[in-house]
């Protein structure tokens, strides 16, 4: 699930479950109303990923490369090694500024089933 | 050979002069270079082929020879040498009295007095016409020759760029390829009306239609100034009627046609949409605006799919002045070059058709496949394992099935069923039996009350095949007890496994699906933790060489021995003893109830490889995961988290360019997790993807930074499998 939130200065979105080819229908969409909005910081939190590949990497570098160029910049927080080497690997890690100190909030688990837990980067 | 009857006297100055005025070669002498080379005297063959005399050449003042000969670019060079007293030779082109053009060959020889100066020359002319002739034709067929070998160049690249049309760019490299010929091409494709293209939506559908063409062209200012500079105020001009462009579209004319661009158009008529494009792209492209261009179809087997548009130069620049002073039946080679294009179009316009026909047969094959093909609910509670494999080496689909669905909360509906034989028609027969037992187990819990109905629809239905089936429900308990209620439709009975005892559920037996009067009835049986519930079809048992009670003996000795604790675990051991030659196709369910206490306890002595058969669909990437996850826990291995990855990559590969079913094999090597994925697609996996817009070009990079991979052919597909390094840490 993704959800867009804004303010004056700042698109943030916020990534829960699996991103990866089951996802890839909604990304034109998610993809449109983010450039849609013209802001200048795009806040990328991935701390509710459970898992992203080189299908999700994809969406997040498109998002990452037209904000850059409009002029913009793009931070990942949140995110873990793996999704870090994932990004890596696609050449893609200069797009992003990665917020190595946000904490993740432990998300209050909805129906007595806790969300995975993610350790977070060093 | 003759003989010399003595000296011959010597050649005496009148002969020599005799010989000079009756030579059959034109023959003058002129005055020197710094008189102005007077003619001076003409010999008669002179004056018959020129058809002056001397006295003509005298009255046309200083240089009169110059007046009979045309302007070449020998001329100076040769003028430096007869100014220098130095003998000259060379060809000049000049008029015969009867207006032909003439080649001669003229030496001009110094005749010097002994000063060292030149006051007379001889001069000799020969009339080599006849081998500039041939000369020329020489070269001009040398010339047509590589001009016809440039095009069939050309033409071969353009095929092998049609060869290709996935790839995004092919008909801009053609374009490019044909710019070689002309200054400007492009292509138009016809999908719900005319748009400029790059490449092919082959998933377009195959024929090109639309008449409404208004996709939104930016405004060209050059447009309205070359129609207002062309017709004075436009708005008073009436546009023209006639809209070739359409008709082309239509086939209503074959092509190609020639369409001027400095007429207005109907607003949304294809020649006015194609001007407004045109203008457009080729003043941003080349900087002139074209005034007319030549548009070919591109056809294909039923329909027009499109155009090939190409500009031959004619037109102004964009300040105004006229481009090409040459008038158009000067361009060159103009025949060869439609030739050329039009070849093109026509190729291109085969492809396209081929590539969306292909497309789309391949679309409903994968559809109506995929609709066959067996589905597998996740059930809470319940460990559930699937496994079907259809015999045909081509279809994806066979006369077995299965079918796990979730009827309501804390009950599942659970059928396997065989349909006699495996070709296209069992499959269909087993497509449409599917569909009613999925009604109706939706619809009436009691499976005995289910089956009883299915029986009488499909005497209502004729369904040309008979079939055997087991339909059973599975509800939840307290204590973690599973009740079972089944029925037998002519089908061999489900095996309850629990600690190493195996028995079979043979009541509620009953004919085949369709067949016999009685009602059919209902039994029970129980599954509690550990214990596993084994569905299947014949095919997991029966061998030619053995009755089927000889088979059914050995599945159930085979199934006393299992000691997974997992249901992926128990198919493997089953599979493993029992199917590696099916000859018929095998369906094959696993229901284990988990056994919290035990599992966790025993160690089981279980081969540590497993297998799943998952539909090529985006959600079984994320199925997949779960299986390694599970399974790396189960084998305990570390490395989770990378195997993940690389499942991940893998299936999503098969689902994006495989079709059919994709197979996923796990192996503990004992020196790190070996996946193994299978799907329909011969097609080798590539690592640097060549084209940066297709997806997936990262994904087996991402597989080689964490593994080492390989493939190879496997059946109609390929297989291709990964074998995970230890992690560093």
């Amino acid at each position: 699930m993704i959800e867009i939130a804004t303010s004056s200065a700042t698109t943030t979105l916020v990534i829960a479950g699996d991103l990866d080819l089951a996802e890839r229908d909604q990304f034109p969409e998610i993809a449109a109303r983010v450039v849609g909005l013209r802001r200048q910081l795009l806040v990328i939190d991935m701390c509710r990923v459970t898992f992203m590949d080189s299908t999700g990497a994809a969406f997040l570098i498109s998002l990452a490369d037209s904000g850059r160029k409009r002029g913009g910049a793009t931070v990942l927080r949140g995110a873990d090694e793996r999704d870090l080497f994932v990004l890596e690997v696609c050449g893609a890690l200069d797009l992003f500024r990665i917020d190595r100190d946000h904490r993740c909030e432990t998300p209050t688990p909805a129906a007595g089933t806790p969300l995975p837990h993610r350790h977070r980067p060093a | 050979m003759t003989e010399s009857s003595g000296p011959v006297p010597p050649v005496s100055e009148e002969m020599l002069g005799a010989a000079l005025s009756g030579a059959i070669l034109p023959v003058f002498v002129t005055g020197s270079w710094d008189d102005g080379m007077p003619v001076l005297w003409v010999n008669e063959s002179f004056t018959r082929t020129t058809g002056i005399r001397a006295d003509d050449l005298r009255r046309r003042g200083a240089h009169p020879l110059l007046s009979l000969v045309e302007d070449d670019p020998e001329r100076t060079p040769s003028q430096i040498a007869l100014r220098a007293g130095r003998p000259t030779a060379r060809m000049i082109k000049g008029h015969r009295p009867d207006g032909v053009d003439t080649w001669w060959h003229v030496t001009m020889s110094p005749l010097p007095d002994g000063d060292g100066d030149v006051p007379y020359w001889l001069g000799a002319a020969t009339d080599v016409s006849g081998f500039v002739e041939q000369h020329a034709a020489q070269l001009a067929s040398l010339e047509v020759e590589r001009r016809e070998r440039a095009d069939l160049d050309l033409i071969a690249q353009t095929t092998e760029l049609l060869g290709d049309l996935e790839y995004p760019y092919a008909l801009r490299d053609i374009a490019d390829l044909l710019r070689s010929l002309v200054p400007w091409a492009g292509f138009y494709l016809n999908d719900d009306g005319l748009v400029f293209a790059e490449g092919v939506d082959v998933m377009s559908p195959p024929s090109g239609r639309g008449r409404r063409h208004a996709r939104y062209v930016p405004e060209s200012t050059v447009l309205d100034r070359e129609l207002a500079a062309a017709h004075g105020d436009e708005g008073t001009r009436e546009p023209h009627r006639a809209d070739q462009v359409q008709d082309l579209l239509d086939g209503v004319v074959d092509g190609p046609v020639l369409l001027p661009l400095g007429v207005p158009y109907p607003a949304h008529s294809a020649s006015g949409w194609l001007r407004r494009d045109l203008v457009r792209r080729v003043v941003e492209e080349t900087g002139a605006v074209p005034s007319s261009v030549v548009v070919h179809a591109v056809a294909g087997r039923r329909r027009v799919l499109g155009l090939l548009v190409s500009w031959h130069g004619e037109g102004t620049t964009i300040e105004g002045p006229a481009r090409d002073e040459e008038p158009r039946s000067a361009y060159t080679g103009h025949q060869h070059i439609d030739t050329v294009v039009e070849v093109v179009a026509r190729r291109a316009g085969t492809a396209i058709d081929n590539a969306r026909l292909y497309a789309r047969e391949h679309r409903l094959a994968e559809a109506l496949q995929r609709a066959m093909l067996p589905e597998q609910a996740d059930v809470p509670g319940l460990d559930v394992w699937t496994y079907y494999a259809p015999n045909a080496e081509h279809a994806q689909v066979g006369g077995d099935w299965y079918d796990v669905v979730q009827i309501s909360a804390g009950t599942v509906g659970l059928v396997v069923g065989d349909v006699v034989g495996h070709d296209v028609e069992a499959a269909a027969a087993m497509g449409q039996l599917r569909s009613v037992v999925r009604s109706y187990a939706f619809e009436l819990a009691t499976p005995g009350i289910v089956v009883d109905r299915v029986d009488q629809l499909v005497t209502g239905m004729r369904i040309p095949r008979s079939a055997s089936m087991v339909y059973a429900t599975l509800e939840q308990q307290p204590g973690g007890v599973w009740r079972v209620l089944y029925t037998r439709a002519g089908h061999l009975p489900p095996l309850l496994l629990r600690d190493a005892k195996v028995t079979q559920l043979a009541d509620a037996g009953g004919s085949l699906i369709g067949f016999g009067s009685e009602p059919r009835t209902t039994a029970q049986a129980e599954l509690r933790p550990g214990d596993v519930l084994l569905f299947y079809t014949d095919g997991l048992i029966e061998r030619r060489d053995r009755s089927l009670k000889i088979g059914l003996d050995a599945l159930i000795e085979a199934s006393a021995r299992i000691t997974a604790r997992d249901a992926a675990g128990v198919g493997e051991e089953l599979l493993s003893r029992l199917a590696d030659a099916p000859e018929d196709d095998v369906a094959l369910v696993v229901v284990r109830v988990p056994d919290p206490v035990v599992d966790a306890q025993v160690q089981p002595l279980s081969p540590r490889s497993r297998r799943w058969l998952l539909p090529s669909e985006p959600a079984s990437i994320g199925r997949a995961r779960h299986a390694v996850l599970r399974t790396c826990q189960a084998w305990g291995l570390p490395e989770s988290a990378a195997a993940e990855l690389v499942v991940s990559e893998l299936v999503a590969n098969g689902v994006l360019h495989g079709w059919g079913n994709i197979a996923l094999r796990l192996y503990d090597t004992g020196d790190g997790l070996r996946i193994e994925v299978e799907d329909s697609n011969p097609a080798p996996p590539v690592s640097t993807d060549g084209h940066p817009n297709r997806v997936g070009g990262f994904g087996m990079q991402i597989v080689e930074r964490l593994a080492d991979w390989g493939w190879r052919p496997a059946g109609s597909g390929k297989l291709v499998w990964a074998k995970l390094r230890p992690s560093p840490a």
